[in-house]
Parts: structure tokens; sequence; C-alpha cells
């Protein structure tokens, strides 16, 4: 990290970048976000694959989604390379089965989780829970060109015990209120989103257990945001604190889409998206 | 009256010392071993008839009176490096130090005018062929080099002007000499081992200019004397007091401020003091917006102070003492994007050493002695929030010689090179990929998964070197071999090397020297590199050859060609994780900034990785010098044609790659002249290849992330376009009773061209950008000398 710090500090110091097309504004199709139900799966479990993916419109797509297990005992750079159709486990009917992808990548011998020695139950914060990340990539085409994701399902090793839900974002509030049918060309909004507090598990943070950080990421088809993330976090208390993000509608009439992905620090997953109308 | 005083006084002082250089030379002088030069005014550059020219320290030394066209001849057989000091009437004494390489040249001296101060420091050497059957090395006295345009006055940073240099982006420091890594090269000020030459990676050289006489760069192929780097070898000489009374002198530019002062001491000795701190810190504090994110704590800002003290107590010795030490530090504190009110992040650096050293050098008829004890200490600090990491270390070093001169400049050399030290290391971080961890799985082999983990260690290390060396010259001059052979114990390692190395030169006629090297050049690993924890690094090492040939052709032309193949084996490389210099894992600068700053604090701050003995390197070339100076110009255009390649874990990347920094043409032509008595102008064009970097084959999404990430195509096959550069100088000196001040005017870049010095791309990577370089870069400043 600290390395990373200096060359971001030498890069702040001498990058001369000009401005390319934000992250947040959807023009081409777009893989957006892969939820696993539960978002952490145990070893004789199983986990459901979903995922967002839209047109350059915006529009969610209802394409072919096509889903393989990779090696998890092998990072995953290049997911046509390191997770071919040879190397790889289908998931055909969009279904993770750890079993399955631990009897088709079974560990190397000195590596793998069972060793752990003690199972490890989540009630302190002294130690964190062990686990394995299993790769999963998402191939499909929209609109004729291909799109390729990945997702790590985080599996804990054997005797421990890690329960996760996916977190699930509240209504989105635009200057403090419901989202309206129509918004105005050109005028800036205020965009609020926060997860309900009841979907969130606990986390550590040190010594103390609070509730999770959640990033909300906002994606829009049109118009112009000042930060493309709401970050969302809690105190030892239980208060929340969550900033906002502004939104430029676009000058011109139509329509807009946003959609937002909320992401949690242990793989959860929730995804909204809501139609703003241009006069 | 008083001009015609001093003038008076000048002309019985050199009476008696012409009467003195009578007695002294009823000796007949040896052509084989003398040194032949001209002293000339260096106003109107007409001889100095009758000009009294001394060599070496003391009394002792062999003198010679300049005749009618200005010309003397000097029987001086010691080997090495010499001081010369003339003396004329009307004109300032001039005491100067001729490099060893340039001892059998035509040594040209330049009087000023004695205009009713004692100024006139200013050396002009010729440069010439070494004849000390040495592989090619490149000397350039610090005057030239100092006022080179685009150094900003700065004698090391014009290093990378020189033949076998490459360019480093940004105007950085750092070495990397015939494709070496800059870990690689080694450089010593009066025999210390300096571990920082330049403050915060380039802003300026650890030493003053006006402080240093002579540098020296070998860019690989160095004798016995030195070891413990497989690359390159920089020497740097600094410059002693005088004797005669206090002088003081300054400097302000736009970065720093530096004063400095020299005079007699007790016991005939001499002082030189020097000083220097930058304003950077000032100057970024009121350039940055009031409500930025970024807000420095402790803006960048550095210290480096020297003290020197000479002495003779006989005339058979010489002691010298000195101090030198540097310092920079740099806190900033940046906002984060969090909801909750905290703390800043925060980020602390701070690189810095002392060095206290001693010198000895005694002569017993042909014997010469040499003893040189250091110590030291060593602080490298890096801190982000809680995490980081600071490096302290106590180093202490011996360097002892004796040198048996005979006839002909024979001689037999050999000595011992000692350096020991504690190294303390507190390292709080989350540890790279290790043997036995399957990266991004989270866990290891015990099924525990990385965290931040905190290490505090303390090591003792003595590393041993003994060398032997010796010249042998045949009478026609057509053989002479150098041989050498040196024995390492590296501590860390726990390991005996041998480094045998020859050079052999032939000296034809019309002043061309043919020079054939070989030799072996282990270099130990650095502690840096089991950070990780390898404790079974062993030492690399590289064979490195060369041939040239060197001439000097009419007009005062010199030039040289050397070619050079060099093969690099054990290199520590990373065999676990993504991080290694090629930021294979998808990193947004896979080559360019990232890997080259990554190869820039290599030796302070460490990889993060784990390395082991399983690298490879190889590098050839050409370096052609063809250099002119005469009273009134100098200038030299170098171009090297040079090839580097390496290979990393041959289970990741079989075959070789090139080097991050691998710039196949480098070409430089520099030049400057005096405009009428005062002005002075001069001008450097750079060409360089541009560097290599690893270009995206293709993307996918990171769903976790929710970022694009890269798919690396074949390691660094494209390269940048190509580096052009045009610098210009210019400065005005005014010559008073008071002393003299110099205003210049150095611009980089004068033609504001976008450089191209890496890659970045937007986030899907489907368009690509160029980060770009220093823009015009004006730096201003003035100098007063006594």
């Amino acid at each position: 990290m600290t390395r990373i710090a200096l060359l971001l500090t030498l890069g702040l110091v001498a990058c001369d970048s000009t401005e390319t097309q934000p992250q947040y504004l959807i023009e081409e199709p777009r893989v957006l976000a892969i939820r696993a139900d539960p978002p952490v799966v145990d070893l004789d479990s199983r986990a459901d694959l979903t995922a967002l993916v839209v047109d350059s419109a915006g529009a969610e797509s209802p394409t072919t989604l096509s889903w393989r297990a990779c090696n998890p005992w092998q990072f995953v750079l290049d997911p046509v390379a390191d997770c071919g159709a040879e190397d790889s486990l289908p998931l055909t009917d969009a279904t993770l089965v750890p079993v399955d992808v631990l009897e088709r990548f079974p560990p190397p011998p000195d590596t793998g989780p069972g060793e752990a020695g003690e199972p490890i139950a989540e009630e302190g914060c002294a130690e964190a829970v062990p686990t394995l990340d299993l790769p999963v990539v998402l191939e499909t085409q929209v609109d004729g060109e291909t799109l390729t994701a990945i997702k790590r399902v985080p599996m804990p090793a054997p005797g421990s015990f890690l329960q996760r839900t996916n977190p699930t974002l509240d209504e989105l509030r635009v200057d403090g209120e419901a989202v309206p049918s129509t918004v105005a060309p050109g005028r800036e909004y205020e965009l609020r989103a926060t997860p309900r507090t009841a979907s969130l598990d606990i986390s550590c943070e040190g010594e103390a257990r609070v509730l999770e950080s959640v990033s909300v990421h906002v994606y829009t088809t049109a118009g112009a945001l000042d930060d493309a993330v709401i970050e969302v976090e809690h105190g030892e208390d239980g208060t929340q604190y969550a900033d906002s993000v502004t939104w430029r509608a676009p000058e011109e009439g139509g329509e807009a889409k946003l959609w937002l992905v909320a992401v949690d620090g242990e793989g959860g997953v929730d995804w909204r998206g809501y139609r703003l109308d241009l006069p | 009256m008083s001009a015609y005083i001093r003038s008076l006084a000048a002309a019985v002082a050199v009476s008696l010392i012409v009467a003195e250089w009578r007695e002294a030379t009823a000796q007949v002088t040896d052509p084989a071993t003398a040194i032949r030069g001209v002293v000339r005014d260096a106003t109107t550059g007409e001889p100095i008839p009758g000009a009294y020219v001394r060599a070496g320290d003391g009394e002792t030394g062999p003198a010679a009176i300049a005749d009618a066209s200005g010309e003397f001849e000097l029987a001086y057989s010691e080997p090495g490096a010499v001081e010369i000091v003339a003396i004329a009437t009307d004109y300032s004494p001039l005491t100067l130090l001729v490099p060893r390489s340039s001892r059998a040249a035509k040594v040209e001296i330049a009087l000023e005018p004695d205009l009713g101060d004692m100024g006139g420091e200013v050396i002009e050497i010729t440069e010439s062929a070494p004849e000390l059957a040495e592989a090619q090395s490149y000397e350039f006295s610090t005057e030239e080099l100092r006022t080179l345009p685009g150094a900003g006055n700065d004698t090391l940073k014009s290093i990378q002007s020189m033949p076998g240099a490459s360019r480093i982006p940004l105007g950085l420091g750092g070495l990397v000499l015939r494709g070496s890594s800059p870990r690689d090269t080694n450089v010593y000020l009066d025999g210390v081992e300096v571990p920082l030459l330049y403050h915060f990676g380039g802003l300026a050289s650890f030493y003053p200019s006006a402080l240093i006489e002579n540098l020296e760069v070998a860019p690989g192929s160095f004798g016995a004397e030195y070891g413990r780097a497989q690359g390159g070898l920089v020497t740097l000489t600094s410059r002693p007091g005088r004797t005669d009374r206090w002088r003081f002198a300054s400097e302000a530019s736009l970065i720093d401020a530096s004063i400095r002062a020299d005079g007699p001491g007790a016991w005939g000795g001499a002082w030189s003091i020097g000083l220097r701190r930058s304003y950077v810190d000032a100057v970024l504090a009121a350039a940055l917006p009031s409500d930025s994110d970024l807000r420095f704590t402790l803006a960048p800002r550095y210290y480096d102070g020297q003290l020197r003290y000479d002495v003779s107590p006989t005339p058979r010795d010489d002691l010298s003492f000195m101090v030198f030490g540097s310092d920079d530090r740099i806190a900033l504190e940046l906002a984060d994007d969090s909801p909750v009110p905290d703390e800043p992040n925060r980020t602390r650096v701070q690189t810095s050493f002392i060095r206290v050293a001693g010198s000895w050098r005694h002569r017993e008829g042909d014997l010469l002695w040499k003893v040189t004890p250091w110590a030291g200490i060593d602080k490298y600090q890096i801190k982000y929030n809680d995490q980081g990491q600071t490096r302290t270390t106590y180093p202490v070093g011996l360097r002892s010689s004796v040198t048996n001169t005979f006839s002909r400049g024979r001689f037999v050399a050999g000595g011992i090179d000692l350096q020991a030290g504690r190294y303390d290391l507190y390292l709080r971080n989350e540890p790279p990929p290790r043997p036995g961890i399957v990266s991004g799985t989270g866990l290891d082999g015990d099924g525990e998964a990385p965290e931040i983990v905190t290490k505090q260690s303390r090591q003792w290390l003595t590393d041993m070197g003994f060398w032997l060396e010796g010249l042998y010259k045949h009478e026609s001059g057509l053989l002479n071999l150098r041989p050498g052979v040196r024995l390492d114990y590296f501590g860390l390692s726990d390991e005996w090397v041998v480094d045998p190395r020859l050079t052999v030169s032939q000296e034809l006629p019309a002043d061309i020297t043919i020079k054939e090297s070989i030799g072996i050049y282990h270099q130990p690993p650095s502690t840096v590199d089991e950070d990780w924890g390898n404790p079974d690094l062993r030492s690399s090492y590289s064979v490195q050859a060369s041939v040239g040939v060197a001439a000097k052709l009419p007009g005062n032309l010199e030039t040289s060609l050397t070619g050079f193949a060099d093969e690099r084996y054990n290199l520590p490389v990373d065999v676990v994780s993504s991080a290694s210099p090629l930021a294979a894992g998808g990193s947004k600068a896979s080559g360019g900034i990232g890997s080259v700053a990554a190869e820039l604090l290599d030796e302070q701050f460490g990889s993060w990785s784990y390395r082991d003995n399983v690298g490879r390197g190889r590098a050839h070339g050409l370096e052609l010098l063809l250099k002119r100076a005469t009273d009134r110009s100098a200038g030299w255009v170098a171009y090297t044609y040079s090839r580097s390649q390496r290979s990393g874990d041959p289970q990741l990347y079989p075959g070789f790659y090139p080097y991050v920094l691998d710039q196949p043409h480098v070409l430089t032509a520099v030049g400057s002249t005096r405009l009428g008595e005062s002005w002075r102008a001069g001008a450097r064009l750079r060409y360089a290849t541009g560097n290599p970097y690893t270009p995206v084959s293709g993307v996918y999404y990171d769903t976790d992330q929710q970022e694009y990430l890269p798919i690396d195509g074949p390691i660094l096959s494209d390269r940048l376009p190509d580096f052009f550069q045009l610098d210009l100088r210019i400065d005005r000196t005014w010559q008073r009773d008071w002393g003299s001040l110099a205003l210049f005017l150095d611009v980089q870049n004068v033609t504001n061209r976008l450089n191209a010095e890496g890659v970045d791309y937007n986030f899907d990577y489907s368009e690509i950008q160029y980060i770009r370089g220093l823009p015009i870069f004006p730096s201003i400043g003035l100098e007063y000398r006594q």
C-alpha cells in the first residue's frame, strides 16, 4: 500500500492526463453486476447466479448468459487464457456448487482449506475467517458484442462458519424525495441511496463489530455525475453515514436511465434501475 | 598601486619558485611517465611563458617552467590522479586535479588574469584517451558539466548525457548504465560509498557541484579496486579547500540556495564547508489551491551539508577528514471519500544519510598507502497511515590500498574493501503472496488469510573485499596489460566469490589507443530483497566485455568508440506475485512510469514481492563519443546503441523481453561557447527511443471491484513515441573587486514538446493516452564566488 501511495503521489505530480469518457456513462453494452445468492457459499451448499447486463441504451438485456467456474487455485488474470473451456467447469443452470468445483479442481498437495485447525466461529473480531475465492466467469453477447465479467464467490474454509446476505437497496431519493417521473433538463439533483439496515451483515473494524460498509455505484445513460459512488458507512453505535452524488440532467429531452449497484465488502450485491423522462 | 604591489609580489614569488625548480629538475624526465601540458591565458588563449607548474601534493613534487609556447613537462610516476599547481605573474594561481585517465593527455591550464581578487577556480581539462590501460570510462571536468545546458547547474544530473547512459523519464535521477538497473551501479565520493545520489529522485544531486572536482563514469568493465556492483561505477572527487585565505560563495536557484566557504586552518590545513537547503516547500505551498484535497503537512524539502578538512602534516603524508549528509522529507494528507468524519490519509517519506570519513595518504619512495575509514547512518522511511516501513542502517567501512610504482608507469596495487553494519527494519504492511500461498485466493498453506503484519528485524552483516591489480606496459606501448582479481565475501548470503578482470590496451601511432576488457562482477543480494522472506537469496553477477578504440584527431577533437556485451545471471526477480517490474497483473502502467519508478526506488524501499535468483539479463551495444574543447568552447556528441533484455520467472515468462528502460538509440549533442568576455551560451539536444510498455490485448469486468481489468499483451512489446528535447542555457559573469557574480538561465524543453513518458487508459481500456513529460521548464540561478 505504501508503495502504491508513493507511486500515486508520483503520478499526481507527473500526470498530464486529459479527461476521457467517465465509467458511469453507459454508451455501450455492459455487464454492471453479478450477484451470488447467498454471497458466501459453504462447501456443502450452492449459490444461484444472476447478472445485470444492459444494452447501449441502458435497458436490461434479455440475453443468454454463459457461466463457468474457474480453477480456484490459480489466480485468474485472463478469463479466456486462465479459464477457457478446458480449464473451467460449465455452470449450465447458473448455479455454483462448491463441491463440484473442488472435485473438478482438487487442491494442490500442500495448499488448501481443511488445515485451518480449530473451527473459527465469527463471534469475535480477533481472527478473520479464512475463505477460498471461487472465481466465476460470465460471457454473453449483446448487440453482437461479447462481454466478459468475473466474480469471486467466497467459500469459508471447512469447519469455519460465515453467514452473509446480499444487501437490499432502499428506494433512491432524489433531492430528498421519491424519484420523480420527469426531471428538468440541465438541472442538478442530489441522489442518495442507502441499503436497508436489516439487510446488512456485521463486519469487524479492528476489534469492533459494526454494520458493514456498502458502496453504491451510480450509472447513467445521460447527464453528468460529480461522483459515481455513494459511500455508506456505520459507526460503532449503529449510526449510518452516507454521502450523496449530484447528477446534472442532460440538456436535451428524452429519457435517462439510472442504475444503482450496491456492493458490500463480502461479495454481497444488489441493484435497482430507474427511468427518468425529460420533457 | 595595490595591483602593482601584487604583481611585484607575484613576480618575486615566481622567481623564487623558478630557482627552486631549477634545482629540483636536475634529473631526467622519463617520457613514459611525464605529464605534459600548456598554460594559457583564460581570456585571450595566449600561452603564458614562464608560468610555474608543480605536480603532486606538498612541496616535494616535480616542477617545471612553461617554455616560450607555454608548454611544460613534469616527471611524475605515481599512479592515479595528480594535483597540479600553476602560478604566473599577473594571474590568479590555480590548483587543479588531473584525473588518472587524463594523465597522459596534454593538460590545458587556463589562468585567469588577476583582476585584484583571488578568484579563478575555473578548470578546463582537455579530455584524452586513457593511457593507464583502463577500460573505457568517461571523465569530464566539473565546470564543463556544471554549465551543461539542461542540467540546472548540477554536475551529477549531467551523467545522463554521457555515452552508455539511458534517459530517465520526467527528469528524474537514477543511473541506468549499459542497460543495468539503477541498483547495479555504485557511486563513491572520495572512496566512500554514497547511498543516495539525488534529492527526491532527481530534483538535485546530493552534493553541490561547486564542491566536486572531478567526475568519472565507468558504464562497465571497471577495475578490481571496486566491487559489489554488477553494473557501472561513478566516482566523485570532492574539492579540497584552499590554504591562502578564506573565500565565500553562494548560489540560489528557483528550488534551493547554498552557501560554501573554504580557507586555511590549523597546521597549514584547509577547510571546505557547504550547506544547502531547498525551498520547494514554499513554492508548492503557494501553488496548491486552498480547497485542494491534497495538503502538505511537510512540503518536500531537502538539506545537504558538507565539511572537509585537509592537512599535510609532513611532506609525505596527507590527511583529510570529511562529513557529508543529506536529508529529504515530505508529508502530505489526502482527504478520502469516506462519509464518516475521519482522519485524512497521511503519507510521509523520509530519506536521509550522513557519512563521516577520514583519509590518510602516505608516500614512501615508490610506495603509496591510502587508508579511508568511514561510518554513517542511513534512514529510509515511508509511511501510509499506520502502514509502511522504516529502514535504518548503521554502516561502517574501510578502504585501504598500497601501490608500488615502477618505471614507465607500471605498478602493482592491492587493497581491502570492508563494509559492515547494522540493519534495522520496521515494517507493517500486507505481505505479498509467497510460496505456499495461492495468489488471490486469500489462503496460504496454513489456511490463514493474509493480513497486515508487523515485522521487526535487526541484522549484523559484514562484506569483505580483497583486491589485487597491476599494470604492465611494454616499452613499445603495443601491449599494456592490466589484470586484476577481487575476492569478496558477502555476509547476507554467506558466500565467497571471485571476480577476475583484465584490460588490455595497445597504444598505436597517431594517438590511437585500442582497449579490450573482460571481467566478472558480483553483486550481493540487498537486505531489501529479504523483506518478504526469502532468506536463501544468493548474489547475482554479470560477465562484462568491451572493445574500444580512442583517438585524438586534429582540431582538438577526441573520439572513442566502444562496443560492449554483458550477460547477467542469478538476478533476483519476483517469482510468486505479479508485482514485478512488468506490472503484469493488469496495472494501468505496465511499463512506463510505474515500472520505472519501481526500478528507481528498488534499492531504498525494496520490491513488494518475493524474489528468487532465477532472472537473467543481457545487453549489448555501441558507445560513440566525439568531443571537442577549446579555450572558448566545449561540446560533445554522445550516441549509444544499446539493447538490454531481461527474463523473469521462467515458469511465468519464458524467454527474454526488453528491460523497462531499454532504449536502443540515445543521442546527446551538447555544446557551449563563450560570447565575448562575460557571456556564455549553450544548447543540448537529446533524442532517445521511447521506453517499452506492455500493451493491452483484452479486457474484462471485475464485478466485485466494479472496474474493468486489462489483459496484458506480449510483455513490454510496444514502445512509447521517441523522446526529443532541446535545452538552452545562457549565463553572464561579472568580475568585480569583491568577487564574481554569475547569473544563469537554463531552459529545459524550450520547444515545449509533450514527450510521452507513460501510458494511461480510459475506464474500459478502449482508449489510450500518454502521460506527458515535463513541459518547458526554466531554471534561473545566481552564483557568487570570491
